[in-house]
């Protein structure tokens, strides 16, 4: 379980005066086990991060994996797996077309710039139209950022 | 994109690994000199992989920090080929010997395929040299998946704080 990355709000304070604490990294996985997917968009359980940025010049680079399975044989349809913050979609998806019985790590790579404030970061997925059954699985699904606060 | 990023990226578009190299580099250079590192290994043959746990060829990393705050984020990429396979493949990272918890996976559906998956997730890294390295496994002794070495690649950011 990765812990350093994630300072204490009263470390954070302390730190504020030193460049050391403005390049950190946060994790979360998918919690509840496998989450069937519909064709309306819905969050991933577990896989969110909530923090607070200071700098004018903050950014994140987040890292998506979608740990998604499609069954049964003979259903078509597109998987999609996107990156929101703070209530919007980001532009860019993480994507798999089922054919057929498969199971597939789907990742992909979002840069974006924040303001200071309270910040939202959520991983979210959906099917398109098509028979059979879609999940995003708990195994390997998880949203990692890379977040610099700079002034 | 603004800030520091915005010499390197364009709002909206997919991050690049060269954008990233760059963007490390600068930041690298402006700020911390010794405390931000790129390390990176590629695979240097291809493994056909088993139900016992291997290791990929050459897609090993070796870093030492000094830093008591010292963290990681490891990028590990897996060019698989399956054949015929309708078992459970699964890309894994080592660190120190230890099996991280979240691997690449593919199931194989019974049809050949090939393609790259990705997973990516921040480390601990206590002071000291630590070795990271990419395994891989499958659960049914049935079909063939290959590791190709090609596209097999291993990168790790460290920030090596004190």
């Amino acid at each position: 379980v990765f812990t350093k990355g994630l300072i204490e709000p009263a470390m954070r304070t302390a730190q504020s005066l030193d460049r050391r604490d403005r390049l950190q990294m946060y994790r979360a996985r998918q919690t509840g086990g496998g989450m069937v997917l519909s064709t309306t968009e819905t969050a991933i359980p577990g896989a969110r991060i909530e923090l607070a940025i200071k700098g004018q010049n903050a950014f994140a680079l987040a890292f998506g994996v979608f740990d998604f399975t499609g069954s049964p044989a003979a259903a078509f349809w597109l998987l999609t797996g996107r990156f929101w913050v703070d209530g919007s979609a980001r532009p860019g998806i993480a994507t798999k077309y089922i054919s057929k019985n498969d199971r597939v790590t789907s990742s992909r790579m979002w840069a974006v710039a924040l303001v200071p404030g309270l910040h939202t970061f959520e991983l979210h997925a959906f099917k398109g139209a098509g028979n059979g059954t879609a999940t995003v699985n708990e195994l390997g699904t998880a949203l990692t950022l890379l977040v610099g606060d700079y002034p | 994109v603004s800030g520091y990023l915005a010499p390197f990226l364009v709002d909206g578009d997919p991050v690049s690994a060269e954008a990233l190299f760059e963007f490390f580099q600068a930041v690298a250079g402006q700020d911390a000199p010794s405390r931000i590192k790129v390390a990176t290994a590629a695979a240097s043959a291809p493994l056909t992989v088993t139900t016992a746990v291997q290791s990929v060829t050459g897609a090993t990393v070796n870093v030492t920090v000094t830093g008591q705050n010292a963290f990681g984020l490891v990028l590990a990429v897996f060019d698989l080929t399956n054949t015929l396979a309708t078992a459970s493949f699964r890309g894994l990272v080592y660190i120190d010997g230890a099996e991280q918890d979240t691997p690449a996976v593919k199931w194989g559906d019974g049809a050949a395929d090939r393609a790259t998956y990705s997973q990516f997730f921040p480390v601990n890294l206590p002071a000291g040299a630590h070795t990271i390295n990419l395994r891989a496994v499958k659960d049914l002794n049935t079909g063939t998946f290959t590791v190709n070495a090609t596209n097999t690649t291993l990168t790790l950011l460290v920030v090596d704080l004190p």
